[in-house]
């Protein structure tokens, strides 16, 4: 296994703490998957995947070079604890950052991620190290984290109205747990809460549907496809919006009552949150509102 | 077909429309007497009253006249629900990001749920929430008619003389007097005695019709849900009658519109009183 990079554009390395701490606000742990032409950095939840970014080494790196576990299986992936790393990187985002950082998977009695950065110091330049422990994670338990990538969808959607389906959602806490994620071919989406108090919804309409294959999934465009996430992840999820540009985009493919995938993408990069539908007591039959 | 789903020839079913373009107001008077989970709506010609009532001890209701909305169309004589007043808040809460909307309410009876309908740009919210049978509440306005004494005061004042009570006490005391000590409330606990004395002619007094002593106790966590209320409104009177029931009444000023709460508290039966 080997891995080294090299950053020194400043705003990469902006960008690539400000992730960080994203992610450390998700959760305690995080995975890091290498891979000769992508690298990523996923949530796990109950052994499952529920977010993940997706990163292009060529941007963010002047250097990449990586080698995997065996020549089949040409990926690596690590276990890290997010808040001390972003902890550490802090200094990246600073006025004064490192002119370059070098990134490299060593053996310091265990297993680390180095990262050395040199400051400039007048004419002088100042080296910084840091040995991160990571944990190597067997290849055995590698088809749980990225199984989420290969599934069909009923319908994709684009939803450029984040902030307000987030200010929107956080309101309710009276309303259960759940929400619907529904949508149909027509470009109709709708944020829904259903309980015995009450149904709540927030219909956006004209949105731009993602054909994978150029062509209609199926004939009635107007028929809504809906799944049912957990609200609260959904809301944790939904407020990483505000770390993005204004022209940030999010695409939503649902799977009828199996599950959602939510990509938002940074221009460089791609965060995916996935959600499987959580089974109701009672069937709902979803329609769109009219004013 | 779905529960928010109204198109416009079906109007007439309604016993109950009207047209917001701010939630502000509704709101803001609705947070003010949400000590309960539940409210009792009462929707007559002059606005809206919302009643919300604890263990037969206190009552507070907020007036919504019909001023205060766009369009008001009551087509029956009264409309009285009940309804969960946490999940209305919620609800209003989430269409109140904007400073201009037009949010429709609408009834179409007993049975019927509450909708809340809003259109917005680029999205459209709706709100459909469920109605309840509602309970008897009880009628102080009886004990208005013999009113003993009664002050007007400034609401930040006697905000102030609240936060100065003894959060330990279990009781308050309102002693009103056209003699000294005029306007006293005392409290009794193990951290001590406390006593606040306000004169007649005090600078936080605007009117002071008193004409005898009464002297009541009041359990403090009675009047506690009461400064909410205190906190929104510009002017507080307190009134008390014969069998010492207490009565607050905020005048409440929210952009541009006089809203009015209404907030009733019964006195402890002392049994060892001789």
């Amino acid at each position: 296994m080997r891995f080294r990079a090299v950053m020194n554009d400043p705003s990469y390395m902006r960008k690539f703490t400000e992730i960080l701490q994203v992610l450390s606000n998700l959760a305690k742990t995080s995975v890091l998957r290498v891979c000769p032409d992508k690298i990523f950095f996923v949530i796990m939840e109950s052994q499952q995947p529920q977010a993940w970014w997706e990163l292009d080494p060529e941007q963010f790196f002047s250097e990449f070079t990586m080698r995997g576990v065996s020549d089949v299986y040409n990926e690596f992936y690590l276990e890290f604890a997010t808040v001390m790393l972003a902890d550490t990187l802090i200094t990246l985002k600073k006025n004064r950052a490192p002119q370059t950082v070098k990134i490299k998977l060593t053996d310091k009695g265990g297993p680390c991620l180095r990262f050395e950065m040199e400051m400039p110091v007048t004419s002088l330049v100042r080296t910084c190290s840091h040995d991160f422990p990571v944990g190597i994670i067997p290849r055995s338990q590698w088809s749980g984290i990225h199984e989420a990538e290969e599934h069909s969808y009923d319908v994709s959607i684009e939803m450029p109205y984040i902030r307000e389906m987030h200010q929107w959602l956080e309101c309710f806490k009276s309303l259960g747990q759940h929400c619907y994620l529904v949508a149909n071919e027509n470009g109709d989406f709708q944020a829904k809460l259903v309980h015995d108090l009450g149904t709540c919804v927030k219909q956006f309409t004209g949105l731009q549907v993602v054909h994978e294959d150029g062509d209609h999934r199926s004939h009635d465009l107007t028929r809504l496809y809906g799944v049912r996430v957990d609200r609260r992840k959904l809301v944790a999820f939904l407020a990483l919006e505000h770390s993005f540009p204004p022209d940030r985009v999010l695409q939503c493919d649902i799977s009828e009552r199996k599950l959602v995938h939510l990509q938002l993408v940074r221009g460089d990069a791609v965060l995916h949150f996935f959600c499987r539908h959580v089974i109701e007591d009672v069937a709902v039959h979803h329609t769109l509102i009219e004013v | 077909m779905s529960l928010l789903h109204q198109p416009e020839h079906v109007d007439d079913d309604n016993v109950l429309v009207a047209t917001l373009d701010s939630v502000k107001v509704l709101l803001q008077l609705l947070k003010a007497i949400n000590f309960r989970e539940c409210g009792i709506i009462f929707a007559t010609e002059k606005g809206l009253k919302v009643t919300v009532e604890d263990s037969k001890s206190i009552q507070a209701s907020a007036f919504i006249s019909e001023d205060v909305f766009e369009t008001y169309t009551l087509n029956a004589e009264e409309v009285v629900f009940k309804i969960n007043l946490n999940v209305l808040k919620e609800c209003l809460n989430s269409m109140s990001s904007s400073n201009y909307i037009a949010l429709k309410i609408s009834y179409k009876g007993y049975g019927d749920s509450l909708r809340l309908i809003m259109s917005q740009g680029s999205s459209i919210t709706g709100c459909s929430i469920k109605t309840m049978e509602p309970e008897q509440m009880l009628d102080f306005h009886t004990g208005t008619l013999n009113i003993i004494n009664k002050v007007m005061l400034r609401s930040e004042y006697l905000k102030e003389v609240f936060n100065e009570l003894d959060p330990m006490a279990e009781y308050v005391e309102f002693i009103l007097s056209p003699n000294t000590p005029y306007f006293r409330l005392s409290t009794h606990s193990i951290g001590g005695d406390c006593r606040v004395d306000i004169p007649k002619d005090c600078d936080m007094i605007e009117s002071f019709q008193c004409t005898s002593l009464t002297a009541a106790k009041y359990k403090l966590s009675h009047i506690k849900p009461s400064c909410k209320p205190l906190s929104l409104s510009q002017k507080v009177s307190i009134s008390t009658d014969e069998r010492g029931l207490l009565c607050f009444q905020y005048m409440i000023r929210i952009e541009n519109y006089n809203g009015y709460i209404e907030y009733y508290c019964t006195p402890i039966v002392d049994s060892y009183d001789d």
